[in-house]
């Protein structure tokens, strides 16, 4: 790539830039603007609050303090990092080698370019000012041999764009065998987003018990510095106390910081941090060391990055293998497949969406990324209950608890629910085209995510069950609770995604060219969530008032309100899907419109 | 006359961008119809507003003697019809014979008599070795032969086919072209686009050519001016000078 080159991509991003801004709608580009002069604010000053912050404390401190504050820098970028990789886990290059594949230029260019390109992210452009003031608040108080710290800080960035870099490389390369590549991926996210939250649960689960240790632990020290301070008979034996865990918990701060330098000395996540420390504390050697390390490790990702993406490129594809040939369906015994099935009481048009949106989800990564979430929501909330003061505590909320594990549960597959022909794509056009009445497709898509939503939602009630029982009444109450808690919120997310209907990415949920409005009223509805199913509070406000008048031991209140609210809710959404039907007949050719434009 | 499609001042606009610009077109049934036009000309958007993808600014429409723009003649006219949209309705997640058994039972087709279609189309239209994959790993060949699988399924009265042609391979191409030829030979229409005038020419028994959204001709093949040649006839409404050699001034410097 020559200087020519590189003017005419410049020029390219920039075209492709301003054209995006004016399709874009003049609420979006002032809200952008916004956006990016908010952005700019945050890197201004959280380089001037570092270096302030620096030159007003390094002075005195110590390097163990050093070393923390430079841990808690790197970790706060590396999990502000991680979140992004979550959200756009697939590179997408900003200049497409395909397209410049039969160009005069240089690949090994448009390879960097690509690369230095990914560093523009909201977490580079927030923590690289933050530790750009911190290095110089070093350089200012500990003089000229700390800017060390900056060649450490290159480094440190460099290793872990180039590693992310290779990763995301490595996952587009898996893509392009594209069922195989969209299971890896949505295996590769389950593991990350794992990873991520690993500390999260050790924290609440494992943690919580530690915490009781040590309020009770505080609890003795006051009383114990109480008696110290009075002239009684146990101060004497209280001030040897008091000194004897001053001695300990002296020892254990020495552990604590051996384990983490040793921590920050072996991971290379922490060289970083231990690299500045070393500096801070003439360790030349130490620093530099550090400092070389990163770089040879982003240098060598850097290289395999390249190695995959030229093969990819030039090869033109993928790993090279076998596709495998499905077994020829058996003789005889002929199973029928899902998408022929038939729903009983429900119209042919709207029993065949049925099966097939089924088939689809069940297939399309972007469910499988989706179902994450109540498996963590349930990790989160199953080990918090768990706990018996919390079980002890929520015991007598048995009916409130149900409904908000099914508002859960139900939260975590509302973006399906809200935008259900989002993930039909082009497909869409087939429901356009079809002779099905539209209030049949709605109810046909509505069933088809009944298994996820109404398994999730059994999933919690159970998982509430075995922790904190309620009884027999209380617990078929909340399975009609759940049930009129789906189909209450298939109403709201039928009416969402005829009036705000969202274009996907493939291989997620991430809105393609959304308009502000549509993502604001998206959000808006998952915030309805809560005031639309609050009418299931209901019955247990009855039953609650019912028992104080002493009526509701003779009959199972509970289970007969909902089974009667559920009788309404039906009523009431049978009443929609009509009025649904019609709106959606009125509005399809705009769907079609946002669900296929480019 | 009995007409599948009856178009009264049809018109589409984008903004100040006038796409169709009050058409009337009249297409008999039983006819092979191709609606030809250089790009941009108003082809597409026109085969949309026939089949309901697209609603028009103004102007009348009548398909197999309903109107799409009425909710309920519409669903009556699109269990009628078969279409091939320019940008096809396929869906990723389903294979080639699942997303056949979809379109099929969304026409009410039975169930024995849908398994039998399949059958007879897959292999026809060379998919049945590939039955298994997901159309999302579909070549775009394979994916245009499965939509017009999808829009035969029904055995429709009127077929609406938008590049039915592009990127399929010569084989499929002759396949598709006897198919369309037998399927009219029974008395059914087609409405075809295309770019190929030579296959226009072939199979077609009627043309209209629009241009910058305006329909410029409309005739039974043997009633075209020009000599009765398409291509002719094609680019003298188009406007093009035929006489003219197209002309780069690099290319008349000698080369190395």
């Amino acid at each position: 790539m020559n200087l020519g080159h590189l003017r005419a991509t410049l020029w390219l991003r920039w075209h492709i830039l301003r054209n995006r801004i004016r399709r874009g709608g003049k609420l979006s580009n002032v809200l952008f603007g916004v956006l990016l002069v908010l952005i700019l604010c945050a890197c201004v000053g959280v380089f001037f609050l570092t270096l302030g912050l620096g030159i007003e404390h390094l002075p005195g401190a110590e390097p163990k303090d050093v070393l923390l504050a430079w841990i808690a820098l790197t970790l706060g970028f590396l999990f502000s990092w991680s979140i992004g990789l979550v959200t756009d886990l697939q590179r997408s290059d900003a200049m497409s080698f395909k397209n410049l594949l039969h160009l005069p230029v240089s690949l090994s260019w448009v390879f960097l370019y690509n690369y230095l390109s990914s560093f523009v992210s909201l977490s580079v452009a927030i923590f690289l000012p933050a530790m750009l003031g911190l290095s110089l608040a070093m350089v200012v108080t500990h003089g000229p041999p700390l800017l060390l710290c900056f060649p450490l800080l290159l480094g440190f960035f460099g290793m872990v764009t180039c590693l992310t870099y290779q990763l995301r490389g490595w996952l587009a390369r898996l893509m392009e065998d594209k069922r195989r590549g969209r299971n890896i991926i949505a295996a590769v996210t389950f593991g990350f987003v794992l990873l991520v939250q690993l500390p999260n649960l050790i924290n609440i689960g494992v943690h919580r018990s530690d915490r009781d240790e040590r309020h009770r632990e505080r609890e003795e020290l006051r009383e114990l510095r109480r008696l110290a301070h009075e002239d009684g008979p146990g101060k004497a034996e209280a001030e040897a106390k008091l000194a004897r865990r001053a001695e300990e918990r002296a020892q254990d701060e020495l552990a604590l910081e051996r384990n983490i330098t040793l921590a920050t000395m072996l991971i290379p996540a922490g060289w970083l941090p231990y690299g500045v420390r070393a500096t801070a504390e003439r360790r030349w050697l130490r620093g530099g060391l550090c400092a070389v390390g990163m770089f040879a490790i982003g240098a060598w990702s850097l290289r395999r990055s390249y190695r995959t993406t030229m093969l990819s490129v030039v090869k033109g594809g993928g790993p090279t293998r076998e596709v495998p040939v499905a077994p020829p369906p058996s003789v005889g015994k002929r199973t029928t497949p899902m998408v022929e099935r038939t729903l009983p009481f429900v119209s042919e048009g709207a029993s065949s969406i049925a099966y097939a949106s089924l088939r689809g989800l069940l297939r399309a990564p972007e469910t499988k990324l989706l179902l994450l979430s109540p498996v963590f929501i349930l990790a989160v909330f199953g080990v918090l209950l768990a706990r018996p003061s919390t079980r002890e505590a929520l015991s007598s909320f048995a009916p409130a608890l149900s409904l908000g594990a099914i508002t859960m549960g139900l939260l975590s597959i509302v973006q399906v629910l809200q935008n259900q022909f989002g993930l039909d794509r082009a497909g869409f056009r087939a429901y356009v085209l079809s002779p099905v009445r539209r209030d049949r497709i709605l109810l046909g898509k509505n069933l088809a995510t009944a298994p996820l939503g109404l398994g999730i939602g059994l999933i919690a009630l159970v998982a509430v069950q075995l922790l904190i029982p309620a009884d027999a009444e209380h617990f078929v109450g909340a399975c009609l609770q759940l049930v009129s808690a789906y189909i209450l919120l298939c109403a709201l997310g039928n009416t969402m995604s005829i009036l705000s209907p969202m274009r996907l990415k493939e291989g997620g949920f991430k809105a393609a060219n959304a308009k502000f409005k549509t993502i604001l009223w998206q959000l808006l509805a998952v915030f309805l969530v809560p005031l639309t199913l609050s009418p299931l509070a209901l019955p247990s406000a009855a039953e609650f008032v019912l028992g104080l008048q002493g009526w509701a031991r003779a009959v199972p209140v509970y289970p007969l309100l909902h089974a009667a609210g559920l009788v309404a809710v039906c009523l009431l959404y049978r009443w929609m899907l009509l009025r649904q039907g019609e709106l959606l007949q009125n509005r399809e050719q705009q769907i079609l419109d946002v669900l296929t434009r480019d | 006359m009995d007409l599948a499609i009856r178009t009264g001042a049809l018109t589409r606009t984008f903004g100040s961008f006038c796409a169709v610009d009050k058409i009337d077109l009249e297409v008999p049934k039983g006819t092979f119809f191709g609606f030809l036009g250089p790009n941009g000309a108003g082809k597409s958007t026109t085969i949309k507003m026939l089949t309901g993808l697209l609603a028009p600014t103004s102007g009348r429409i009548e398909v197999l003697g309903q109107d799409p723009r009425v909710h309920a003649q519409a669903l009556v006219m699109k269990s009628r019809i078969g279409v091939v949209p320019e940008d096809l309705a396929l869906f990723d997640n389903l294979t080639a014979a699942e997303y056949l058994t979809f379109i099929g039972r969304m026409h009410s087709i039975r169930k024995d008599l849908l398994r039998q279609r399949i059958d007879e189309l897959l292999p026809l239209l060379d998919l049945k070795k590939d039955e298994t994959k997901l159309t999302v790993e579909y070549s775009s060949g394979m994916k245009k032969k499965l939509a017009l699988a999808a829009a035969l399924l029904p055995d429709p009265d009127l077929l609406f086919l938008d590049e039915p042609f592009e990127g399929v391979d010569a084989v499929a191409s002759r396949t598709i072209r006897k198919l369309l030829t037998t399927f009219v030979e029974r008395g059914s229409t087609v409405f075809l686009t295309s770019h190929v005038l030579e296959i226009v020419e072939r199979l077609c028994t009627h043309v209209g050519i629009i241009v910058g959204g305006a329909l410029v001709e409309q005739a039974a093949m043997d009633e075209l001016g020009s000599g009765g040649s398409l291509e002719a006839r094609f680019l003298e409404v188009v406007g093009t000078d035929v006489e003219q050699d197209p002309q780069l001034s690099w290319l008349e410097e000698p080369g190395l």
